[in-house]
């Protein structure tokens, strides 16, 4: 078996245990609150498959056969919300207990997970205290945020934060979340539709604005990741940009290529990939892109999640082709082992 | 080599495109520097009368060292052709496409003598291949 590395394995943590690596008042403020009451809501998620084994299910897997993968990338659930929160204070202060809390409790005792810095995108300075403070740490593999489209960080003082991961060589995750209370999915009557839309539209939204404002011409050396959205979106955005870029490139001044050719340069998560799908749709978005950019993520324990043989059962990649997905592909990007 | 007088060189500006006739082929005509370039008047992408559009200096960022930016403004040292249908953008220079290099006008050889300029002949392919346009997309 190959190597299995899950890029994107949700880990749980509460607040009221950051709160033990907060400073004071924050600390106070936050155990002094009903618990939950200070989180941004997600109306409507089911709840997740956090009893995979009582569900019968041997969960991600990895090369070893063990419920593992080989080294997987931790998400905390809640931190993922709190670029939603009012407060860019508490959320700053969230995200330093949170690397505080992955560089002291996580990570030392967890030998196969690595981690991402949150990065509270709404702070500069304290996003770039954060890498520089943490970029070092063992298992620190780089950074992430969320809610991208609505906060559009593509100004000057944004620079600073993308050029310290990127002297780093750490890179950039971008992990959709969405809120169905707010637009554009309060037209949606159904949970069902709002996922559905909801990530693949963050993502695309995101992935458009990034790259037309010229992003991967300014900060080039920064590999960026694509979270939880599937595939299949690539295809359209990479046409309808491409499309839109050839007849108004006075808008794009930065970029000396097609969209596209950038959108093939950056890193994609699997999750949610199905075997069931037009397999052709599929092999199309693998071809545009390339293999090569793609990494196994299981968004596990997820509800919708993904094990090793949603890509094992891509009848169309070869078997080195999956391997690099599961395994390769990560490893050469977050700096692994590339054998388990 | 064939040619045929089409205009008088101070008919020809680097501000916008000269279009003449010739056989019943319309070439349009650009001063870039010291010389004058020739393309067919038909857009590589759906065929439009690409020069008919605006020639201008493409816009261009200024960064600083931290990648922020400084300034944007037309660019002094380039000029592109922009074709008034769906706004793909050629180099007056080369007549390459600035958003992909495969895509270029038809180029058509072009001379100056004696204050009148002169082009190759349309339907005489032999005659300026190496500088033909492609529709390679």
């Amino acid at each position: 078996m190959s190597l299995v590395i899950d890029a994107d394995t949700h880990i749980e943590v509460s607040l009221e245990e950051l709160a033990q690596f907060m400073a004071q008042p924050m600390r106070r403020e936050v155990e002094a609150a009903t618990p939950g009451s200070l989180l941004p809501g997600t109306l409507g998620a089911p709840p997740s498959a956090a009893t995979l084994q009582q569900k019968g299910s041997d969960g991600p897997g990895s090369s070893d056969g063990s419920s593992e993968p080989d080294y997987w990338l931790a998400f905390p659930g809640l931190v993922l919300t709190m670029t939603f929160h009012p407060s860019v204070r508490l959320e700053t202060g969230v995200a330093t207990a949170y690397a505080r809390w992955l560089a002291n409790a996580y990570l030392p005792t967890h030998p196969r997970a690595r981690a991402m810095l949150y990065l509270p995108i709404r702070d500069t300075d304290a996003s770039c205290r954060l890498v520089d403070e943490f970029g070092d740490v063992a298992g620190i593999v780089g950074a992430f945020a969320t809610n991208l489209p609505a906060l559009q960080p593509f100004e000057n003082h944004d620079m600073r934060s993308y050029r310290a991961l990127e002297e780093r060589r750490l890179p950039l995750g971008f992990h959709p979340v969405f809120m169905w209370t707010e637009p554009p999915l309060t037209v949606f009557d159904t949970y069902t539709a709002a996922y559905a839309y909801a990530y693949p539209f963050t993502q695309a939204t995101h992935l458009m604005n990034w790259i037309l404002s010229g992003m991967p011409e300014r900060i080039p050396d920064l590999a960026c990741i694509y979270y939880g959205a599937g595939i299949t979106w690539l295809n359209f955005v990479a046409h309808r940009l491409d499309q839109g870029y050839m007849r108004r490139p006075s808008e794009a001044p930065l970029l000396k290529e097609r969209p596209s050719h950038y959108m093939r340069r950056y890193f994609y998560g699997t999750h949610p990939v199905d075997a069931n799908d037009d397999a052709g749709y599929l092999k199309a978005t693998f071809d545009l892109i390339g293999v090569g950019q793609f990494i196994y993520a299981s968004n596990s324990p997820q509800w919708d999640f993904d094990t090793p043989e949603a890509i094992r059962r891509l009848e169309f990649l070869d078997e080195a082709e999956q391997a690099a997905i599961l395994g390769s592909n990560a490893a050469g990007l977050f700096r692994l082992p590339a054998a388990s | 080599m064939d040619w045929r007088a089409v205009c008088r060189c101070d008919d020809v500006t680097a501000e916008a495109v000269t279009v003449v006739e010739v056989d019943g082929v319309e070439v349009g005509l650009v001063r870039v520097g010291g010389t004058i370039t020739a393309f067919e008047n038909i857009c590589p992408h759906q065929a439009g009368p690409v020069c008919d559009g605006e020639v201008m200096g493409p816009v261009e960022v200024l960064l600083d060292s931290d990648r922020r930016m400084l300034d944007e403004r037309f660019a002094a040292h380039r000029r592109i052709l922009i074709c008034p249908w769906h706004g793909y953008s050629f180099d007056v220079a080369t007549g390459e496409c600035i958003t992909d290099r495969k895509i270029h006008l038809r180029r058509w050889k072009v001379r100056e003598d004696d204050g009148v300029v002169y082009v190759t002949v349309p339907g005489t392919r032999a005659a300026h291949r190496g500088q033909e346009g492609s529709n390679a997309t």
